[in-house]
């Protein structure tokens, strides 16, 4: 999801550079990304580009604003351990 | 489950790193089809001038016109595919750019000239390996390494081997864009 989350809006990734970036087996990404397009955060479009197939993945309106809401919750998470700190 | 100080620093950490080294090939996998496209008009261009020098100017205005306009047509795809922008502004910025970059060009070449069609050639290749090394401090060293490679091409022609200039400079400069190109397009190995 932080991979996909830093493109442009309309932005998709494929499948294999996805796979580097998460460092993940081919089987364990597609199990995720069937999770997260079942949930409605991923978009999956497969096409061929010339005679190659292709699969590209994208963050949805819905995932972009579950990606962001998880990283505010790490945020103040982070704020109040250290707001704890200052006081303790 | 607990999610400590450490967890979160941590998870926020991998996200960032995460979403740079996405955007790198995000960004590598846009740069690639421009990088070919103008490696292989570079060629063609740098073929004109050694089997036909006294062409070479005509094949360079046809190449750089064939490039604007296959180039525009690339910018039309990436603007409709990756942005909310209608095609129609993108259009108008598109043809400004060039405009200015062709005002710009024109009126370095008034103020300094006359100039030979060696030291046009020069010019422009440093001005866009110029523009590669600054682009890819932002978007993925490949796109710094090819201005580089550019740069390094062309000061050796224009300085130390003269004779051979459209050979050094067209041809093995448009390989060295086609070469960037294709790496950009393999970049999930690299990095």
């Amino acid at each position: 999801m932080a991979a996909l989350n830093a493109l442009p809006r309309k932005a998709m990734l494929e499948f294999v550079k996805l796979k580097a970036v998460s460092d993940a087996t081919d089987g364990n990404l597609g199990a995720h990304l069937t999770t997260l397009e079942k949930a409605g955060y991923v978009k999956i479009v497969k096409d061929f580009a010339g005679k190659k197939p292709r699969t590209r993945v994208g963050i949805t309106a819905s995932g972009q604003r579950a990606f962001q809401n998880h990283v505010s919750y790490l945020r103040e998470l982070l704020e109040t351990n250290a707001d704890n700190s200052n006081n303790g | 489950m607990n999610i400590t100080k450490n967890d979160a620093e941590a998870a926020l950490r991998d996200v960032g790193e995460t979403g740079e080294y996405s955007l790198t090939l995000f960004h590598y996998q846009i740069t690639s089809p421009y990088l070919v496209l103008w490696g292989v008009l570079w060629i063609i261009a740098g073929i004109v001038s050694v089997i036909s020098p006294q062409n070479t100017g005509i094949g360079w205005l046809v190449v750089v016109t064939t490039g604007i306009i296959a180039n525009g047509y690339l910018v039309a795809g990436d603007a409709r595919r990756f942005t909310e922008s209608n095609i129609r502004r993108e259009g108008i910025r598109y043809v400004a750019a060039v405009a200015v970059l062709t005002g710009f060009l024109t009126m370095t070449f008034v103020v300094f000239g006359p100039v030979s069609g060696v030291e046009i050639q020069t010019f422009i290749t440093i001005l866009i390996a110029s523009i590669y090394m600054i682009l890819g401090l932002w978007t993925g060293k490949l796109l710094s390494f090819v201005g580089i490679d550019l740069a390094i091409l062309v000061v050796i022609a224009y300085f130390f081997l003269p004779a051979y200039f459209p050979l050094i400079v067209s041809i093995l400069g448009g390989a060295a864009l086609i070469a960037g190109g294709l790496l950009m397009r393999k970049a999930e190995n690299l990095i």
